[in-house]
């Protein structure tokens, strides 16, 4: 094998800022590989690009958990996350994430209980900390001392503490988290009920962005809290009970609360039902917003978005699909827009031409008749990326009106059955002249050859499939490059002809952020929640 | 058209245009520096680059001469984006092992943001696909790594994760 060897290996000494940069093109999971490689990039990924890493296991299942940390030398993680579901591992987690503390720009701690004697213990090791993130089932109140500030950098913290004990008034937890980190600034939240407030009103002078899911029962006592400093506000009610909670959201106790935001530039409600129309409110004092979701509306038959145009910042805008589409005047800063349901075709081709300047547009395919689509490309023809999502079964139809769209440069399906026959007329899709990405998820199994014969059909179109960016088939070459190529392969391709065919090959072969983080969130564990955030 | 000469490691001097010879900010501060600007007659020499492959850059620098000034987000790949090259610059790419990394040791000296993401990206595709040992024998590196270690760094990798990137 090495007679046949035409180049001699060539000494190649790039200094270390080189590597990094090349590795800087490389994905996280292409970086593990490189770890492996020689001692030398292991350390060169892990003390300059531990940052795109989470360590992450769980304690409990672990042998030696107290040998863990420190097995591979040199890396120094920057993110954490503990899993600890066994009481008597609080020990253990204590020694891991004290060997980490030092470096962590977060932390994350999932736990059955949560000891506040050692939170209070840990986070004073974490110097550099910015994102403490706890999620426990419950928390144990014992004998706290800390009372002065100590970890400044923190500016974020995300709770959910399931069943804390019901105290309505500042408990262990509070002290501790109030006195170790008091510059608070983004909050995500799960109000269980009252005893989860207290944490929120103490931060609320500061707060600048809070994610809350709260409880229904809770949220008239939640829409007492005053957030002069807000500038984003995601709010989901939980365990909806539509017969008592309605008066809460309506005129009396949710205007006051929304109206003193006065900074306020996203709007996120979801499962907020109101008594009377809240976007005539909303338009008339807020005409800052950028960002405008409503979720989840049920009570409300038709919804009217007029006076929408007073919204001169207003880029994204999710809603109903009962909106009453001739009674307002175009809105042409919106640039993404999504439906909760499936609008009718008439009403889909009105809310159209009122935001000339779409470039996105999500829309649930579960109600989905055939020609509803058909508009777009008439209606909206400078649309670039199309959300459709939360299909039960592909429709042919639905693929053949996504064909006639010739200006999209995205396109994402979410759909739990997808036939294989009818995954192969993506090919006639993938071949839209200006597409770079089609993601695809879905429960259905489908098998990669079928996958890469589509991707093959457009190399210059990404197919991202569950996740995954599927390599088209390596193109045939003349029969003395194949030769040539796969020796190479052979030797460890030490002869640059192959760079040749791998840029072609790899004509697809990384994500768009856009994509890759949007699958995610529309997971259907999450809810009603399924919109995509490319627009963000 | 106003021209600098530029000289090689080994001596040869080329005239280049001001223009292309700009698009290297390291050329382009010393010229500063130096108060070069409005004197021509001057050679600047350039030890780190051989005339093979400053001829190459050269040929690159002014097929892009004028391509749009370079955003300054283009430095950070974070989308992790290596398919968008240009038929161009893959041509240009398929040279033998020393002249890529003479070229990008180069761009990387005279500071030519563009090529440099050209050569970084063409390594990364060179890299994708392939085990730690084809990396080993196409980059000519020793393996250091005890079986046992190398056990511990695949157990260790198993428990790490993707950040998630959060758009605000």
């Amino acid at each position: 094998m090495a007679s046949k060897r035409r180049s001699k290996p060539v000494d190649i000494a790039l200094p270390n800022e080189i590597w990094l940069e090349i590795f800087n093109n490389i994905d996280y999971k292409g970086l593990l590989n490189l770890t492996l490689v020689c001692k030398h990039w292991n350390k060169l990924i892990f003390s300059h690009m531990a940052g795109r890493f989470v360590l992450s296991f769980d304690v409990d299942q672990l042998m030696f958990p107290q040998e863990v940390i420190g097995m591979v030398p040199d890396r120094h993680y920057r993110h954490l996350c503990v899993n600890s579901f066994r009481l008597n591992s609080l020990n253990y987690l204590f020694r891991i994430v004290k060997q980490l503390a030092g470096n962590l720009d977060s932390l994350k701690l999932r736990l059955k209980m949560l000891d506040c004697q050692l939170l209070e213990l840990l986070l004073p090791l974490l110097k550099r900390l910015n994102e403490l993130d706890i999620k426990a089932t419950y928390v144990e109140n014992g004998e706290t001392t800390y009372r002065k500030p100590t970890l400044p950098t923190v500016k974020t913290l995300k709770l959910d503490i399931a069943n804390r004990v019901s105290i309505y008034k500042l408990g262990s937890l509070e002290w501790v988290l109030l006195s170790c980190i008091p510059n608070v600034q983004k909050l995500t939240i799960f109000v269980h009920g009252p005893q989860d407030l207290p944490i929120i009103d103490s931060l609320a002078p500061q707060l600048k962005v809070l994610k809350a899911s709260v409880d229904c029962d809770t949220l008239y006592l939640f829409f007492q809290i005053r957030l002069p400093a807000l500038t984003s506000l995601d709010l989901t009610v939980e365990n909806l009970d539509q017969q008592r909670y309605q008066v809460f959201c309506g005129r009396t106790v949710f205007q006051p609360f929304l109206l003193q935001c006065k900074n306020l530039k996203s709007i996120t409600l979801e499962h907020c039902e109101f008594d009377e129309q809240p976007l005539p409110m909303i338009f008339n004092n807020f005409p800052e917003l950028e960002t405008l979701e409503l979720y989840g509306y049920l009570m409300l038959d038709m919804l009217s978005l007029s006076g929408i145009e007073k919204m001169k910042k207003l880029k994204r805008l999710v809603i109903t699909e009962n909106i009453a589409s001739k009674s307002f005047l175009p809105s042409p800063s919106v640039q993404s827009l999504g439906f909760t349901g499936f609008p009718y075709r008439n009403d889909l081709i009105e809310v159209l031409r009122r935001f000339p300047n779409l470039k996105y547009l999500t829309l649930p395919g579960s109600n989905y008749v055939k020609g509803e689509l058909q508009a777009i490309p008439k209606h909206a023809p400078q649309l670039k990326h199309l959300i459709v999502n939360r299909l039960k079964l592909i429709k042919i139809d639905l693929l053949e009106e996504i064909k006639q769209m010739v200006g999209l440069r995205t396109v994402t399906i979410e759909v739990t059955s997808f036939s294989r026959d009818k995954f192969r007329l993506l090919k006639q899709i993938i071949v839209l002249p200006e597409l770079r990405t089609l993601t695809v998820k879905t429960s259905s199994n489908i098998p990669i050859g079928m996958a890469r014969s589509v991707a093959a059909t457009n190399p210059a179109c990404k197919l991202l499939l569950n996740k995954e960016l599927v390599k088209p088939p390596v193109p045939r070459l003349a029969n003395k490059r194949k030769r040539r190529s796969d020796q190479e392969v052979e030797s460890g391709g030490s002869d640059l002809s192959t760079v040749s065919t791998d840029v072609s090959a790899s004509g697809s072969s990384s994500m768009l952020s856009v994509s890759s983080s949007s699958i995610k969130c529309s997971s259907p564990s999450e809810g009603k929640r399924m919109f995509l955030d490319v627009s963000k | 058209m106003p021209c600098i000469q530029l000289q090689s490691s080994d001596g040869e001097i080329f005239n280049v245009e001001f223009e292309i010879a700009m698009c290297s900010f390291t050329i382009k501060t010393m010229m500063v520096d130096l108060d070069l600007e409005d004197n021509c007659e001057e050679v600047v020499p350039l030890t780190n680059v051989d005339s093979n492959i400053l001829r190459k850059i050269l040929q690159w620098a002014n097929y892009h001469k004028d391509d749009p000034e370079a955003n300054p987000e283009d430095g950070k790949p974070v989308d992790r984006r290596t398919d968008n090259i240009c038929e161009w610059d893959q041509e240009f790419m398929k040279v033998d092992q020393q002249t890529l990394y003479g070229l990008i040791k180069a761009a990387n000296y005279l500071d030519i943001r563009g090529l440099m993401a050209l050569t970084c990206k063409t390594v990364a595709n060179m890299m994708k696909g392939k085990t730690e040992e084809q990396m080993r024998k196409m980059f000519n590196i020793q393996n250091d790594l005890t079986p046992e270690e190398e056990q511990q760094i695949r157990q260790e990798n198993e428990w790490c994760e993707e950040v998630e990137i959060v758009a605000d």
